[in-house]
């Protein structure tokens, strides 16, 4: 299975997990992201999604200078996103124990 | 990571082709999504040894998915995104740049006069009477009051055009209301200007071009036909004013064609009417009796007696 395909309906939520653990700014998210096992996650995809919840106030942004190259702007959750988060959590959860229950009895048919 | 102090050039022309395939996205958000991609290329850059279109795809690529995820709609028509990207292009010039900057820096003003327009604009909408001690001052009520809106309104447009410049939410209806107010000022000139005669006041116009030599309701007089009171046309008539002086009619150039009297002594007399023309050429005057189309009125009054001489005329 295309795992680009199941990362695009879940990557708010992965942004979003990465974010409340700690304030990062565009690379750095890809990059926990990626560390975390998402290894196929898209810099751009990140990006526009990072943008797109900062515009429905999920997220807030401040800008960092940085010595090296151009400044950083670091995104932190707001409590919007917790509460955001907390219901992709509770829909993933229930989600993710359908799937398992399916997979798991029909393992011969995907083999 | 190494220092990336100068940006590898790659980097460069990634950015600006992703910045081309985003023409039509709002300048703003737009700015931001690639000041985004901009550190993530840099560390991209200085993380990989490979090229960055390697790792992260063709920019086109990288802007669609970019895109995408932000939720951002794609571009309406070529044509609309073509003119954003020209016009962004135009305005990156740094000769735009700088004029752009130098009326940035005048906005200010803009502000100010943006707030004076409104009030003066929806006072001529409304048909207000305005102040006749300061012309351009709207009557609110009264006058004071009209400069207490203009003030309060000039303080609300500055502080409106503060505010504009940290957010962008505003930049729509900002836009929209300095349209307005932009053509609101064309009216409120064109009145200003009006006002700026005052109109009750009377003009008084001081003729200082004097007519030299004979005039008549103020224009000159240059010949005069005396009829008897039986119609009959006099010739060489001399006219005085009633001080005594010549009523002299002559031109500062000498006109050889005129037929000018002269005294035993040789004097030219420029008082003698109706002043007559010689044929060119000749010391002829061709009609001596012609003048003008006049209809002469049938006199009632009877002749004025005079007592030296018996009158022969009979009273009608």
């Amino acid at each position: 299975m295309d795992r680009s395909q199941l990362l695009r309906g879940t990557l708010d939520a992965a942004a979003l997990a990465v974010v409340a653990e700690q304030d990062g700014y565009g690379y750095d998210v890809v990059r926990r992201l990626r560390a975390a096992g998402l290894t196929d996650v898209g810099d751009a995809s990140v990006y526009g999604t990072l943008r797109r919840l900062y515009r429905a106030g999920a997220l807030t942004s401040y800008v960092e200078p940085s010595d090296e190259g151009p400044h950083r702007r670091y995104y932190g959750i707001t409590a919007r996103g917790r509460d955001q988060l907390a219901e992709a959590r509770t829909d993933w959860a229930e989600f993710s124990q359908a799937l398992s229950t399916l997979l798991e009895t029909d393992v011969e048919v995907t083999a | 990571m190494t220092t990336a102090a100068h940006v590898p050039s790659e980097v460069e022309t990634y950015l600006a082709r992703v910045r081309a395939a985003l023409a039509d996205v709002p300048a703003d958000e737009r700015d931001d999504l690639l000041a985004e991609v901009e550190v993530s290329l840099h560390e991209t850059a200085s993380e990989t040894e490979g090229s960055v279109a390697a790792q992260l795809g063709p920019p086109e690529d990288f802007a669609a998915e970019l895109r995408s995820a932000a939720g951002l709609h794609p571009s309406t028509t070529p044509v609309a995104a073509g003119l954003r990207e020209t016009i962004d292009r135009l305005a990156r010039h740094p000769r735009v740049s700088a004029s752009l900057r130098f009326l940035r820096e005048l906005a200010p003003i803009w502000w100010a006069l943006r707030g004076y327009v409104a009030v003066a604009g929806l006072a001529l909408a409304a048909g207000a009477s305005w102040s006749i001690s300061h012309e351009a001052l709207p009557r609110v009520g009264n006058a004071k009051l009209g400069a207490v809106a203009i003030l309060a309104a000039v303080a609300a447009s500055i502080a409106l055009g503060l505010w504009s410049r940290r957010t962008t939410q505003a930049r729509l209806p900002v836009a929209f209301l300095n349209l307005v107010l932009l053509a609101a000022v064309i009216p409120v000139a064109v009145h200003l200007s009006h006002r700026a005669e005052p109109v009750s006041a009377t003009r008084f116009v001081v003729q200082t071009n004097i007519i030299h030599g004979l005039a008549y309701n103020g224009a000159p007089v240059d010949n005069i036909y005396p009829y008897t009171r039986d119609g009959r046309l006099l010739h060489d008539v001399l006219l005085y004013s009633g001080a005594g002086a010549p009523l002299n009619v002559s031109t500062t150039a000498y006109d050889p064609l005129r037929r000018i009297l002269v005294t035993k002594s040789g004097a030219r007399i420029y008082n003698a009417f109706p002043v007559r023309y010689f044929e060119p050429g000749t010391r002829v005057v061709l009609r001596p009796n012609a003048g003008p189309k006049v209809k002469l009125p049938r006199i009632a009054t009877p002749p004025l007696a005079l007592p030296a001489k018996k009158h022969r005329g009979k009273a009608r």
